[in-house]
């Protein structure tokens, strides 16, 4: 039982049982704000009825006329609230929202050491279209997958066919 | 240059540039734009709308049009008379809007979310409906089903509930997960059915147009919605299951005979665990309806999950979980057993075998996490919580502090098995502080990476302590960091409600506007503020240099003026964080919350106007003021308004210390996982206000014997001496309460006293405040001494008789170092490892009957606790050896 709904300023005052999660970032308020301010439809909450934050999406649009496409920043779900397919309910608002700008694809980026959330995507009908070295700065640096999904604008679904070779960071527009 | 202004935080010089640049070049657009952005950033509405026509006027776009407009309605939003908002702004804005659409220039969809935020404010619900349903309604499409949502909402608001209840059906049918979706549609129905609605005769061929009007109806559509679900393949939704409950609760609260025909809830209970009992949330949904239950399916209820738990001992030995799903089963029945009030009628003896049992489940659980990455969690991390909250529950019942000591080394053993878990981290910095030991708390502080918001809804749990424990160097740090994310905060933010206007997302703009407003009233940014300065006074002054006044002139502080918006205090803490299980009458209420925040501010206010007071003082004694060494010549008009406005303050303290040792809610203690008190009660025992209020009242008269001339001033020299033996007396009182062993032994039980360390602290304090205090009247006296003896040595041979306040102060510093003497040895004797305590042999836990877990932790503990009250008392002695020599170089 949740209710979704966008975000709002005031979810950053309650955000904490998500985001004391290890492998969740609390950001600065400059970069909520932006999100907000650009892409509001984009950021959505999923609120358990006690009012707890259970989860939030965070996307935006973006690309050039020809790659014009949703892009997913982050999704985390708090701990009590997983296996319950939250995330593919967060992740089907932005594809829709993503359906309604017109774009031709969704994308996201995933450590490759994630394999749960890379299962996850495969299952939501992500595909993997190329590996970006050490897009993830650390000790060591970490690769990730650029998982794509083809929207119905993409009616040859070119948008996913798989590059053979890595990426550097620098490369990814 | 706009740039510098803005890094010097001085944004509204931004705005005097570009008018004066606009002065030169009065056509330019850029220029425009950046002056309409400067008044952006200073929320100058008015100046906005201005600009924001000016442009348009030059540079006719329907973006800088939708500006005006936009600076419109934010004037009408934060005008603090809502009839001129409602008279002027608001349909003045929507006249321009509706220009617009006469024009045939609406065609963005931020054009048209504008012209509905408009008719929103003025609670324009039709028009904002047919909007929604016109044409421009068309526009609208980026947000996920907004128009849909936004449609169904707007008939709520008029309160037509058939097209309510229509509109709703219809998105429950649609998204049968979505909580709110129902519980509009629930309250449709009740409207229609309480106010007998019926359908007009006509209409009645038309069925599938009706909304639900009778009961029967509505358990109809539940029915019809849940088994839907049910026989859907693939996962359920648990919206339909747990609405079906949510029906039978209002049922019964409406006291409709229909809920006793209605499946019995506890059967409902049972099905729902069976499917997700295995879900970590289970607890968080059936929290609402296990209390709804009579006492009779409660049993039931309980009876039937534990028989499906199968986990019943076998020859007597426990039965564990041989999964994952069976264990999360476990502990759901656990967190609602605990709920449900099932552990409120425990007897000690039956809560700490429980608290074992769940501990060694624990243990055992532990093979389920054998490949762990570091950021996961154990499965079994809530038996342990679980099990330190029952032996909590001990301890509070009993007041047997060997139930503490224990759950401390449960939680570190918990935290060593599962370090990623945050609540372990929250549970331990409480206790850990509960005991006085603030340092562990540093550490686990730092592995939550606290950062950005979170110092502001997190970092009181933290903020409170450092400093009242005596760990100032930590104190100091954490106060900075805070500091640090609401000096960013504030000039960061505003650029993004220029972005908002850029880029025509208009309902962001007031709610970036009031989430601004929020954090710069945050209550704990303005506790921060002022004990950071409290703090810096009592260590940094008079040390390296360090001058009381120059201080207080560097901090900026006009101790006339009260900086705080206290009705504007924006309590931002996040009190939900410390989990808990425990049922509603033990759990933090909502009256709660409102009460720890009015502490909070009570002690705020002590505080505030401590600081005020003691800068006023500084002031006195500032270079400009006592310059001249001649009494009475100098009275100069700051002196006086500065003295006045001591005095004034004295008063206000006075009077706000009488008020709180007046009022109950002092006293106030809240549930173990709510919100630690503030200081004050302990504060007002320790009769603090009482020392401070002297000592200020001595140097406001000893200021009055510098302003007026020392001549004829027997009765305030007598009141000044009457002062100071009072301030001395009530010192030596409160140093009475810290002259105590750190471990005593009561009927053969060893007892560590974890009061003393808070009121050494607070002690301390005291003096450094009393300390700071005798340096301004030092200041003030020795040029009244030095005119005395200018004028005996004048009278050769005849007798002048030497006032005796200066006799009587000298005394009084004799007798102050004397106590800090004893206070520092106080201090010292709390050094645990100095006096050679071993405290792991000290027995404080009864071994015998507490084994949740091995010595090893236990020693951890112990070490922890010994190595942070070495530092508290190593900080405090320092502090208090510089307030000695400090005191010793006051020869007058």
């Amino acid at each position: 039982m949740t209710t979704l709904r966008p975000f709002t300023c005031d979810d950053m005052f309650r955000f904490n049982n998500v985001n004391l999660d290890p492998l969740t970032e609390t950001y600065g308020l400059p970069f909520y704000m932006q999100y907000l301010a650009l892409w509001p439809e984009y950021f959505q909450v999923a609120e358990a009825p006690n009012g707890a934050i259970m989860g939030y999406i965070m996307g935006k649009a973006e690309g050039n006329p020809d790659t014009w496409h949703g892009h997913v920043t982050a999704l985390t779900v708090g701990p009590e609230f997983r296996r319950l397919g939250l995330a593919a309910r967060l992740m089907h608002i932005l594809e829709e929202v993503s359906e309604s700008k017109k774009g031709y694809f969704v994308d996201l980026f995933v450590r490759v050491s994630n394999k749960v959330a890379i299962d996850m995507y495969h299952r939501l009908g992500y595909s993997v279209y190329r590996r970006v070295l050490e897009y993830y700065s650390g000790d060591p640096d970490e690769d990730a997958f650029d998982m794509r999904k083809a929207l119905s604008r993409d009616v040859h679904k070119k948008s996913i066919e798989p590059v053979k070779d890595p990426v550097r960071p620098e490369d990814v527009e | 240059m706009a740039i510098v202004f803005r890094e010097m935080q001085k944004p509204e010089l931004v705005s005097k540039m570009y008018e004066t640049a606009l002065k030169k070049q009065p056509t330019n657009e850029d220029f425009y734009t950046q002056l309409f952005m400067s008044y952006v950033r200073i929320s100058d509405y008015k100046k906005q709308q201005q600009a924001a026509m000016a442009l348009y006027r030059h540079y006719p776009k329907n973006a800088y049009y939708l500006w005006a407009v936009m600076s419109i309605v934010m004037q009408a939003i934060f005008s603090p008379d809502p009839e001129l908002s409602k008279k002027m702004y608001l349909p003045l804005a929507l006249k321009m809007m509706e220009k617009l659409i006469k024009d045939d220039k609406m065609d963005t969809e931020s054009e048209v979310q504008l012209y509905l935020i408009i008719l929103d404010q003025m609670d324009n619900y039709e028009d904002s409906l047919k909007i929604l349903k016109g044409k421009l309604g068309d526009k609208i499409l980026t947000e996920y089903k907004f128009r849909k949502y936004r449609i169904a909402c707007l008939h709520a608001k008029l309160e037509d509930w058939v097209e309510t209840n229509k509109a709703y059906k219809e998105l429950v049918k649609d998204e049968p997960d979505q909580w709110t979706f129902y519980i509009a549609y629930f309250k449709s129905a009740f409207e229609l059915i309480n106010s007998g609605w019926t359908p007009p005769d006509n209409e009645e061929s038309n069925t599938e147009e009706l909304p639900d009007y009778t009961t029967e109806m509505v358990i109809q559509f539940i029915d019809d919605i849940y088994k839907q679900e049910k026989e859907k393949e693939g996962k359920a939704h648990r919206g339909p299951f747990l609405a079906r409950m949510e029906l039978y609760k209002m049922l019964k609260q409406e006291k409709r005979p229909e809920a006793d025909a209605y499946a019995p809830l506890h059967e409902m209970l049972t099905q729902y665990f069976a499917i997700y009992g295995d879900k970590h949330c289970c607890f968080g949904d059936l929290t609402a309806y296990v209390n709804v239950l009579e006492d009779e399916g409660a049993e039931e209820f309980f009876s039937n999950v534990w028989k499906s738990l199968d986990l019943d001992p076998e020859e007597g030995n426990l039965t564990y979980a041989k999964d994952t799903k069976q264990l999360q089963r476990h502990l759901a029945y656990l967190q609602l057993s605990r709920f449900r009030g099932r552990h409120l009628t425990l007897s000690i003896e039956e809560k700490i075998q429980l608290s074992e049992e769940i501990m060694t489940r624990y243990k055992e659980s532990l093979k389920f996490g054998e490949n762990l990455l570091p950021t996961d969690l154990q499965q079994g991390d809530v038996y342990c919580l679980l099990s330190v909250h029952l032996l909590l529950d001990c301890w509070q019942t009993s007041g047997d502090d060997k139930f503490l000591w224990q759950t401390l080394s449960m939680l570190e053993y918990g935290i060593s098995k599962s370090p990623a878990n945050h609540h372990f981290k929250l549970q331990l910095i409480k206790l850990y502080c509960i005991l006085g030991a603030y340092g562990p708390c540093t550490s686990l502080y730092d592995k939550m990476e606290i950062k950005h918001i979170q110092q502001d809804t997190i970092g009181y749990i933290v903020t409170r302590f450092a400093q009242s424990l005596g760990h100032f160097t930590s104190a100091s740090s954490v106060y900075v960091a805070s500091l640090k994310f609401f000096g960013v905060n504030n000039k960061d933010t505003t650029e993004y409600i220029i972005t908002a206007y850029r880029y025509g997302t208009f309902a962001k703009i007031p709610e970036f506007v009031k989430f601004r407003k929020k954090l710069s009233n945050s209550l704990n940014y303005t506790c921060v503020t002022v004990e950071k300065m409290l703090l810096e006074l009592m260590v940094d002054v008079n040390t390296n240099n360090l001058k009381f006044e120059d201080l207080i002139r560097y901090m900026e502080i006009e101790p006339e003026k009260d900086e705080i918006k206290w009705s504007d205090l924006s309590d931002n803490r996040d009190l939900a964080l410390m989990i808990s299980w425990d049922p509603d009458s033990k759990h933090l209420s909502e009256q709660d919350i409102k009460d720890s925040c009015e502490l909070e501010k009570d002690w705020l206010k002590i505080r505030s106007l401590t600081l005020r007071s003691l800068a006023a003082t500084a002031l006195l004694v500032s270079i400009d003021n006592a310059a001249t060494d001649t009494p009475a010549s100098n009275g100069g008009t700051d002196t006086q308004d500065n003295g006045e406005t001591l005095k004034n303050l004295i008063k206000e303290l006075e009077s706000h210390i009488e008020q709180l040792e007046k009022k109950p809610l002092t006293q106030k203690k809240f549930p173990l996982h709510g919100p630690a008190e503030p200081r004050t009660s302990r504060y007002l025992e320790g009769k603090h206000g009482q020392i401070l209020l002297d000592m200020l009242k001595a140097t406001s008269d000893i200021n009055n014997l510098q302003v007026n001339g020392i001549d004829n001033s027997e009765d305030i020299q007598t009141r000044i001496e009457k002062q100071l033996e009072q301030v001395l007396d009530t010192v030596k009182g409160a140093l009475s309460m810290c002259q105590c062993s750190i471990v005593t032994e009561e009927e053969g039980q060893n007892k560590f006293n974890y009061n003393l360390l808070p009121n050494l602290s607070l002690l301390s304090e005291s003096i450094c405040f009393i300390s700071l205090l005798c340096g301004v009247c030092y200041k003030l006296l020795r040029p009244l001494k030095t005119g005395m003896s200018k004028r005996t040595r004048k009278k050769k041979g005849g007798v002048v008789q030497t006032p005796t306040i200066f006799e009587q102060f000298k005394t009084f510093l004799t007798s102050l170092v004397q106590c800090i003497g004893e206070l520092h040895g106080a201090v010292s004797n709390i050094d645990l490892l100095s006096i050679s305590l071993n405290l792991s042999k000290l027995s404080l836990v009864d071994k015998e009957k507490l084994s949740q877990v091995d010595g090893e932790c236990e020693s951890r503990v112990w070490q922890k606790i010994e190595q942070s009250y070495k530092q508290s008392s190593k900080e405090l002695s320092d502090l208090l050896k510089h307030k000695v020599d400090f005191l010793s170089t006051l020869k007058l």
